[in-house]
């Protein structure tokens, strides 16, 4: 572990967001209006948790992990990191933070250079994290041996790699950094359905083995069942359900999250939702969050499982 | 059983260039029935669009096929000539292209591309075309007041809709959807599905349905296709596929797929070094269950966790 932060102390949350709101300025051909992309978030992550992030497309997943990458600013809350508030960091301090909080892309295609060989990507990334390192060869042995791959793929270029392995070599990457903490948006979805599971196994070995945090980004709700520790259903840049994954899904509260998971593709076909309950939800889903006050209702303490929902009537 | 709708037998399609020929299907049979929904799965690049391209008779050059048949309710398909080619299409089989949502004209109004589309295949008057187009709309759950909307005015699930509502214009015997719903929200997805299957019961048409997700395969469809680098490796009805899958590859598929209830148990999948080699033909395992043997193969670049 880095010092690149505060040093991770027992008890303390790795990741603790308190209030988070952002929007963004969209023009459209009238006038500007303001889009709010996250609303009053409140995220806390311990120390080697993976959390996943859900939500259908537009909710505001990416934007949400990207103000923790510092690659988006927050209009108003706070992010803390090991206890220090990352808000306003610039310069040195913001690249040790970038160094320790690292971000996996969704295209594995895009984000590693094509032109060098898998050797010179991690050789620069050792070189920018691990300056001190005097055997930068063996570590790179260990990095690709650690994500599952073997050493002779140092002397490849990525477009002689699949999918997979070349997202494999962008966690290799990531890990020479030593984060504490890794932010993975939809790190599977580009990648064949055969070979998803296989990514995942990886996410799931490194925080076993390194105590990793991790924070997955998906709209794919068994895969983050299967992942993750902890699920948080985002709708409308809100957190509206929250809880340990298989409690949720065993009992999801929140209309807009049983929605989401009764249209799954289910071959069973035993708990797919016909029109008229969809439309139903929908219904519900409105009523929900047009609430006046609303607030956090606990389901399962143990669990952690509470849902967003109007407290001045129920 | 019945003469089949499409019969694929033998179909060998090239990607020829100057410096390499890629075989985008080799050697691939299957046969579609009446009314039956035929799945065909399999990961990016075995061959899928090659195959339903193929039948449509839309393949452009370098694509050349070298060999098989293709039978359109016993017809040959590939001696077609032109004439008959364009009243077979969308009378007798409509497909639905892979990112189909933007396959719609963007300046011409949703009403005008229906009209155009049942006029030029059967023609009739501008009213009964019109009155034609609100009921597709209607079936697939649109506001028949939409025909005056431009395709931009739609959301993407709702363009897929008026897309596929178009491929149903002509009653066509056999509708072939190349991954309709890959770029849509799981709801979204959810209700098109829903609305395919309304439509294959009220209409009785065949339908060959390509994804590369397994669990919406298994929903769907009746009888399932794995295609494995260009061959056909894995032939059954879904039932059979689903609870005894015998060619390693569709095992691999099959356990990519983490279930949303019961115990979370880990899950393999099929390791990125993992190559199939030496695919023979199709051999008859069990009742309608065909599986072909392979070269299981481990490249030393590593393994799976
Ligand atoms: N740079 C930006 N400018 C304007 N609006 C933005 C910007 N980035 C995101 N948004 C808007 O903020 C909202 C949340 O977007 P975000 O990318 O976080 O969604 P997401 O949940 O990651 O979606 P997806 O699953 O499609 O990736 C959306 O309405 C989006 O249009
Ligand atoms: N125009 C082309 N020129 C050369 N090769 C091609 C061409 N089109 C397809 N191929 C090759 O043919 C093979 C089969 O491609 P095809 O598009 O049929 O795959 P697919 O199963 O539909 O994949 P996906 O799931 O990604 O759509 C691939 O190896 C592909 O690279
Ligand atoms: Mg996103
Ligand atoms: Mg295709």
């Amino acid at each position: 572990m880095t010092a690149a932060t505060a040093q991770p102390r027992a008890g303390q949350p790795a990741v603790s967001i308190r209030s988070l709101s952002k929007s963004f300025t969209a023009s459209t051909f009238l006038r500007r209006k303001q889009v709010p992309a996250l609303r009053d978030i409140d995220l806390e992550m311990r120390q080697g948790e993976i959390v996943a992030l859900v939500g259908e497309s537009g909710s505001g997943k990416s934007t949400l992990a990207r103000c923790l990458a510092i690659l988006e600013t927050p209009d108003s809350g706070e992010i803390r990191v090991h206890g220090k508030k990352i808000n306003g960091l610039g310069g040195a301090a913001a690249r040790r933070y970038r160094s320790d909080v690292q971000m996996i892309f969704q295209d594995p295609f895009g984000s590693l250079n094509p032109t060098f060989r898998v050797e010179h990507i991690l050789q620069r990334a050792l070189a920018l994290h691990q300056p001190k390192l005097t055997s930068s060869r063996a570590e790179m042995v260990r990095l690709v041996t650690t994500v599952g791959l073997a050493p002779e793929v140092l002397g490849s270029f990525p477009h002689e790699l699949s999918g997979g392995q070349r997202q494999r070599i962008a966690i290799a990457r990531v890990l020479a950094a030593k984060p504490s903490v890794i932010l993975a948006d939809e790190p599977t979805s580009m990648l064949d359905v055969s070979v998803r599971i296989g990514v995942l196994n990886l996410l799931h070995k490194l925080r076993d083995e390194h105590g990793i945090t991790i924070l997955y980004v998906t709209h794919d709700l068994a895969s983050a069942r299967y992942l993750a520790d902890r699920i948080a259903v985002l709708h409308e840049g809100r957190i509206v359900e929250s809880g340990e994954s298989v409690q949720l899904l065993d009992s999801p509260t929140h209309p807009y999250t049983r929605l989401l998971v009764g249209a799954v593709p289910n071959p069973d076909r035993d708990h797919s939702l016909d029109a008229q309950s969809r439309a139903a939800l929908r219904q519900q889903i409105k009523d929900w969050s047009e609430g006046r006050n609303l607030r956090k209702r606990v389901i399962n303490e143990e669990a952690q499982h509470w849902v967003l929902s109007d407290g001045s009537g129920a | 059983m019945s003469v089949p709708v499409l019969e694929i037998q033998d179909l060998t399609v090239e990607y020829v260039s100057d410096e390499r020929a890629v075989t985008g299907a080799d050697r691939v049979s299957f046969t579609i029935h009446p009314g039956e929904i035929f799945g065909l799965a399999g990961e990016s690049g075995c061959g899928k669009s090659t195959i339903a391209n193929s039948i449509m008779r839309l393949l452009k050059a370098p694509a050349q096929i070298t060999n098989g048949k293709i039978l359109f309710d016993g017809a040959d398909v590939l001696s077609m000539n032109d004439s008959s080619l364009r009243s077979w299409r969308w009378n007798q089989v409509a497909m639905v292209f892979q990112s189909a949502m933007n396959s719609l004209n963007p300046v011409t109004r949703i009403g005008e591309q229906f009209i155009d589309v049942i006029r030029t295949h059967r023609g009739g008057s501008r009213a009964s075309a019109l009155q034609r187009a609100r009921e597709l709309l209607q079936m697939v759950h649109i506001d028949p007041t939409r025909l005056k909307s431009y395709p931009h005015q739609l959301s993407g699930g709702q363009r897929q809709r008026v897309v596929i509502a178009m491929a149903c214009a002509l009653n066509p015997r056999l509708l072939i959807l190349d991954e309709p719903t890959t770029a849509l929200d799981v709801v979204v997805q959810q209700e098109i599905l829903e609305q395919i299957r309304e439509l294959q019961q009220e209409l009785g048409f065949a339908i060959l349905f390509i994804t590369h997700d397994m669990s919406l395969m298994l929903e769907l469809s009746d009888h399932i296709g794995i295609m494995y680098g260009g061959r056909m490796v894995e032939l059954a009805p879904a039932d059979t596929l689903r609870h005894g899958p015998r060619h390693a590859y569709t095992q691999a598929l099959l356990n990519a797929f983490p279930p949303l209830h019961g115990p979370r148990v880990k899950l393999t999948g099929l390791s990125e070094d993992t190559t199939f080699t030496d695919i023979q033909d199709l051999e008859l395992v069990g009742d309608n269950h065909w599986v072909a043997p392979a070269r299981k193969t481990t490249s030393a670049l590593g393994e799976s966790l």
